[in-house]
């Protein structure tokens, strides 16, 4: 099964990936034999089960509303592409 | 000198308190063996030479001024390249990260640190731990040091073959389908994946946060539990962490297993499996036995959909999690975009590799409105059924004895153009992330070709010391003749 060009181009669109033509080509194979793959599934009744989001049973983890320090601004805009003062620079998102 | 890497970390600590050797001493043996060795094995991607110097500088002065130090003190360990070092080079072995340098560090690696350990370096894996072979790095093949011809597993394919080709005594790595334990499999060393929530993962570059776990590739088990004592712990900056008791896992090894009771469970023996991987966990099976555990029928109806959870969960948090790869904060990032958009688009396009495209592409897919109930929630529904499956197993054992891995180690290029090929190595691992369980693999024998073969113990939630205990056991045994692992 493979998954409709038009498919892949929306969900590369939701991933933000710019896919070439022989890329999409590929994934709607690849990605329809996954998903033929995991057809399987349907065939399990799962009607009465719940499911589960995490192995470990940990809820509602709240911590004592301290202050303290953070990364200094100086640290974190080392890794920048582009940082210019305190900020980060990106391309003109206004007209 | 080089006789000392061989040596495990337990042996070293030894040496070093008795001052029979410095740590200054072995951290240049050490990094002398990986200046000799790299250019073939290939499994690092940083090496911190002289950091690793300072410290272990730091560490004699501390062993000389008769301070009391942590077992690990002074010894030489490697870190996976998706655990966040202070000041270090972190790369996740993509392109995306080829440049990026973390502002603070993992809790393991702080804790490491603590412990007076010697970081010697950084290691290659699977791009963003996605894949079973290390084939997927950006940056270069490991070599499986058995028999370099042949992959080292994935994704923490630096880390199992550092420690077999002695570039560290241990290592860290990642396990979040079996990355830990698979390679360390094919390489010949131990490797264990904690229980959910046992080590923090703070630090940790998120592949699937509901199924990653940390956890150590050592030469033994006895090195293995050292390790593990170090790393586990709750810790504040992970709100997934346990609040668990914590427990001395050097005191589970015993050597002894008798009226343990071992289960193997029948559909790890099926389809796909080859004879000399079955025939040496029967033969560990035999082993038990004659040891005085009881070696329970048992069976796991729910491996037959495991796969197919693990892909879909997995892919599904991972579409999420690689979400903030967008080119403005940190890593890589186009050039000569004209707006956000572009930027976006052409940073994560020309930063990603195939199989990290995949993966958020299906996970994309599972997670999109139309299909959401129909994948992504029936897996975590399929999830819940996988769990209650080995609760049912631990009512009657106190843990399973499987392969690791069907297979052996292949060679390059062998399942690297068919990406379902490629998940079937992880069948009998990925169960175990998505019930949370603790699992470790240890080598037991070889195959036809003298290629490492390991067996898989698998524990229920925190029985750590149950796991450990039987494979110590099992690695102290020497009734049915198993084979040493050896370079060739």
């Amino acid at each position: 099964m493979a998954i409709e060009i038009k498919e892949i181009e929306h969900l590369a669109d939701l991933a933000r990936l710019a896919l070439s033509e022989k890329e999409k080509e590929q994934l709607s194979r690849e990605v329809g034999q996954m998903i033929e793959f995991a057809d399987k599934l349907s065939t399990l009744d799962t009607t009465d089960t719940d499911p589960t989001m995490f192995a470990a049973n940990v809820y509602n983890v709240f911590r004592e509303d301290e202050a303290m320090p953070s990364l200094p601004t100086a640290a974190i805009l080392q890794n920048a592409p582009s940082a210019d003062m305190e900020c980060f620079v990106v391309p003109k998102t206004v007209e | 000198m080089h006789s000392l890497c061989k040596m495990t970390a337990h042996a070293l600590s030894e040496k070093l308190k008795n001052k029979e050797i410095s740590a200054l001493e072995l951290t240049k043996a050490q990094l002398a063996i990986i200046k000799e060795k790299e250019p073939e094995i290939e499994s690092y991607i940083t090496v911190t030479e002289d950091t690793a110097l300072e410290k272990a500088a730091e560490v004699d002065k501390k062993l000389a001024a008769g301070e009391s130090v942590s077992p690990l003190a002074g010894i030489p360990m490697g870190i996976k390249d998706n655990i966040s070092t202070k000041g270090i080079l972190t790369t996740c072995a993509s392109k995306m990260l080829y440049n990026y340098v973390p502002p603070f560090n993992a809790t393991v690696a702080e804790k490491l640190d603590a412990a007076d350990s010697v970081m010697v370096g950084k290691l290659n894996m699977d791009e963003f731990a996605m894949g079973s072979s290390t084939e997927n790095s950006y940056f270069k093949k490991t070599k499986n040091p058995r028999n370099t011809a042949c992959v080292p597993g994935g994704s923490s394919g630096g880390a199992a073959a550092a420690v077999a080709a002695d570039e560290a005594v241990f290592t860290l790595g990642s396990d979040t389908g079996g990355s830990i334990r698979q390679p360390a499999s094919l390489c010949g060393v131990v490797g264990m994946k904690p229980t959910y929530g046992l080590v923090s993962r703070y630090g940790l570059v998120a592949f699937a946060s509901s199924l990653d776990q940390i956890g150590p590739l050592t030469k033994d088990v006895t090195d293995c539990a050292m390790v593990l004592q170090e790393i586990a712990g709750w810790d504040k900056k992970d709100s997934t962490s346990l609040p668990a008791e914590k427990l001395s896992y050097i005191s589970a090894l015993t050597g002894e297993c008798k009226g343990m009771r071992i289960g193997l469970p029948r559909e790890y023996f099926g389809e796909g499996l080859d004879p000399n991987v079955r025939e040496a966990t029967l033969r560990a099976a035999g082993a038990y036995e004659k040891m005085g555990a009881e070696i329970v029928d048992c069976s796991l109806p729910m491996l037959a959909y495991a796969l197919e959870t693990y892909y879909l969960i997995s892919s599904a948090e991972a579409s999420s999690n690689l979400a903030r790869y967008d080119g403005v904060r940190y890593g890589y990032r186009a050039e000569n975009c004209k707006d956000l958009d572009e930027l976006f688009l052409r940073t994560r396009s020309e930063g990603f590799g195939t199989e990290v495209k995949r993966r958020i592409m299906l996970g994309t897919f599972v997670l999109s409105s139309g299909y959401y109930d129909a994948y992504y929630k029936k897996a975590l529904k399929t999830r819940t059924l996988i769990r209650q499956d080995f609760s049912n197993v631990f009512k009657k054992c106190d843990c399973i004895l499987t392969p690791t891995s069907p297979v052996t180690a292949w060679k390059f290029g062998e399942k690297s153009e068919n990406p379902l090929q490629m998940y079937l190595a992880d069948l009998y691992t990925v169960s175990v992330n998505i019930a949370g369980l603790p699992a470790l693999s240890m080598p037991y024998g070889t195959d036809d070709g003298g290629l490492p073969i390991g067996v898989q113990l698998i524990g229920n939630t925190l029985c750590e010391n149950t796991v450990l205990r039987a494979a110590y056991a099992l690695e102290q045994d020497t009734s049915t003749g198993k084979t040493e692992v050896t370079a060739r």
